[in-house]
């Protein structure tokens, strides 16, 4: 079965399990996160608050983490994964208004293998966020 | 020449126009200032001899007008900045803190707004002495030894934007702590910890953030005493009271970042620095005599330094006030008979900017090392005013009259003589 996509918009997350494939229990698991901003004039400034069983992983918040290592597979089964990504926006050459929309990325690899990804696209909003609830699930 | 140069400014008003009306949106309001650029200011045909630093565009093109020997004639420039065209990111992921605010290290700063620049025109006689007439030929550098600081809306946003994403991070645990004693208590532990740890993290970016470490303390300091009071003191003892304090909190702070967004985005040139800048320029000058390539010779060579401050008046616009200076030298080729000597210059420039307006007034005075035994004054001036105003995004007119410098050290006897520039600034690329 097909993870759901677990980001939501401004607004609580709901809790969503993410099934790991029994086949990584003794592979690393790691968290990629990206954002594009839809236009070229826009730039962004992001920070991403990232907690695993309550423990903070990311600490440093910020640029948006790549391959950032959870743990094995078999370690994160029934963990909960929360996350707040705050994406605000500004327009260099000024004289805008509303703010252009970025597209949020959350991908989810064991080794070099990704097992999923979702996205999510923001609206005109300033700032953003973007917010998951994740817990995992080991299965065949 | 004269051909290959009237061919150069047709292709160029060509080239110009289709990339323009194709993209529109381009590079702010300073960027678009190619009037001083060290090319122009060589030549000693440009509107502006004094400009506050900005930051550079890969590619800037201008044309401009101005009076050579008694008759009005265009002049090409342009102007390249080595960094923005070799770390050609993909600009849709951008990211403001390390593209835009951070304050970068002494060389680093020099490598990133080095720009280089040429520009042509028709050689004015006086300026080049007794070289032939012909096509002059200016090569320029520039780059900025001390940056500027980043303006106070920036820094308002910046630290509102610290405090809510600590506190969403707060937020995003309560939701799933159990509702008991035992977490409640670890919760504060863990707050204390991530408070410290938040603490050290802004700390260490101070320069993302425009704040001194003293500033930055101050602010933080007193906020979280009164976050940690009204979660301790006030004795809230279960984790939906604390939910509820975080939430009205975040959502408290969420507005404030969201007006302060606006008012940023709102304004024409949102990142424009404030403070002290210190730019240094160069550039040599050429002249090919007779328009023939056989007739090339050096005319001479500048130095200058451009200190500079801005403020900015307006709490909801753009009303910047720079005040800046320039110390210059020149050295003129004495063996051709540019001049007998070098030239020093010093000057001061006023220049205020609303929107898409810009005026100025400068004034900068220039002594020779020495004169010939006829002329009896040691030293020149040069007095100008100039608006400029933005057309689109792409396009800034500019008008400038005043008196120039009288061109070498024979004429400075004579009566001044007035002159008026108007041309267009076109950007390319961003």
């Amino acid at each position: 079965m097909a993870n759901q996509n677990p980001i939501y918009l401004d607004e609580p997350p709901v809790e969503t399990e993410f099934i790991i494939p029994k086949k990584y229990n003794k592979t690393m698991i790691s968290l990629t996160l990206g954002i594009q901003i839809k236009e070229n004039d826009w730039v962004y400034a992001s920070a991403h608050s990232i907690y695993l069983d309550f423990q903070n992983c990311y600490p440093q918040k910020t640029p948006e983490p790549v391959d950032l290592i959870l743990n094995y597979g078999s370690m994160l089964e029934n963990q909960l994964l929360s996350m707040i990504s705050h994406v605000s926006r500004i327009k260099p050459s000024g004289g805008a208004s509303p703010a252009q929309k970025v597209n949020y990325l959350l991908s989810i690899t064991a080794g070099d293998k990704l097992i999923d990804s979702f996205e999510k696209e923001s609206g005109t909003d300033n700032p953003s966020d973007f917010k998951s609830l994740i817990k995992f699930k080991l299965l065949e | 020449m004269k051909k290959i140069f009237r061919l150069l400014v047709i292709l160029l008003l060509i080239f110009y126009w289709i990339p323009v009306r194709a993209q529109l949106p381009v590079p702010n309001f300073e960027s678009l200032k190619l009037n001083s650029s060290p090319g122009f200011i060589v030549l000693e045909i440009e509107p502006d001899n004094i400009q506050r630093p900005g930051s550079p565009s890969k590619f800037i093109g201008g044309i401009l007008n101005s009076t050579i020997n008694g008759k009005l004639k265009p002049n090409v420039a342009f102007e390249i900045s080595p960094y923005h065209l070799i770390y050609q990111k993909d600009t849709s992921s951008k990211i403001l803190e390390t593209d835009f605010l951070q304050r970068t290290g002494f060389f680093k700063t020099i490598g990133k707004t080095l720009t280089i620049s040429m520009a042509t025109s028709e050689s004015d006689t006086t300026v080049f002495g007794k070289l032939k007439p012909g096509t002059g030929v200016g090569l320029g550098v520039r780059f900025i030894l001390i940056d500027g600081k980043i303006n106070k809306d920036l820094k308002a946003w910046n630290l509102t934007r610290l405090k809510l994403i600590f506190l969403e991070g707060i937020e995003a645990q309560l939701a799933n702590l159990p509702n008991d004693t035992a977490s409640i208590g670890l919760f504060y532990l863990q707050m204390e910890r991530e408070m410290k740890q938040f603490e050290s993290i802004s700390y260490h970016n101070l320069d993302y953030y425009g704040y001194s470490l003293k500033e930055m303390h101050d602010s933080l300091s007193k906020w979280k005493d009164e976050i940690m009071y009204d979660v301790a003191v006030m004795k809230i003892k279960s984790t939906k009271n604390l939910d509820k304090y975080f939430g009205a909190e975040v959502k408290k702070l969420g507005f404030e970042e969201n007006s302060l967004l606006q008012k940023i985005n709102a304004k024409k040139n949102p990142l424009a620095k404030e403070g002290f800048m210190l730019e240094f320029a160069a550039g040599q000058a050429s002249v090919f005599q007779k328009n023939e390539w056989s007739g090339m010779a050096h005319a001479k060579t500048t130095f200058w330094l451009t200190p500079s401050w801005r403020i900015n008046f307006s709490k909801t616009d753009l009303t910047l006030f720079d005040f800046m200076g320039v110390i210059r030298y020149t050295i003129n080729n004495k063996k051709d008979s540019v001049d007998i000597d070098d030239y020093f210059d010093m000057g001061v420039r006023a220049q205020v900017t609303q929107n898409k307006w810009s005026s100025s007034v400068e004034f900068i005075s220039r002594w020779a090392t020495d004169v010939p035994a006829t002329t009896k004054k040691k030293y020149t001036y040069r007095l100008a005013m100039g608006i400029d105003y933005k057309i689109s995004d792409v396009l800034t007119f500019k008008f400038s009259f005043g008196s120039n410098f009288d061109g070498n050290t024979k004429t400075y006897t004579d009566p001044k003589q007035m002159f008026v520039l108007g041309g267009l600034n076109i950007g390319l690329f961003k």
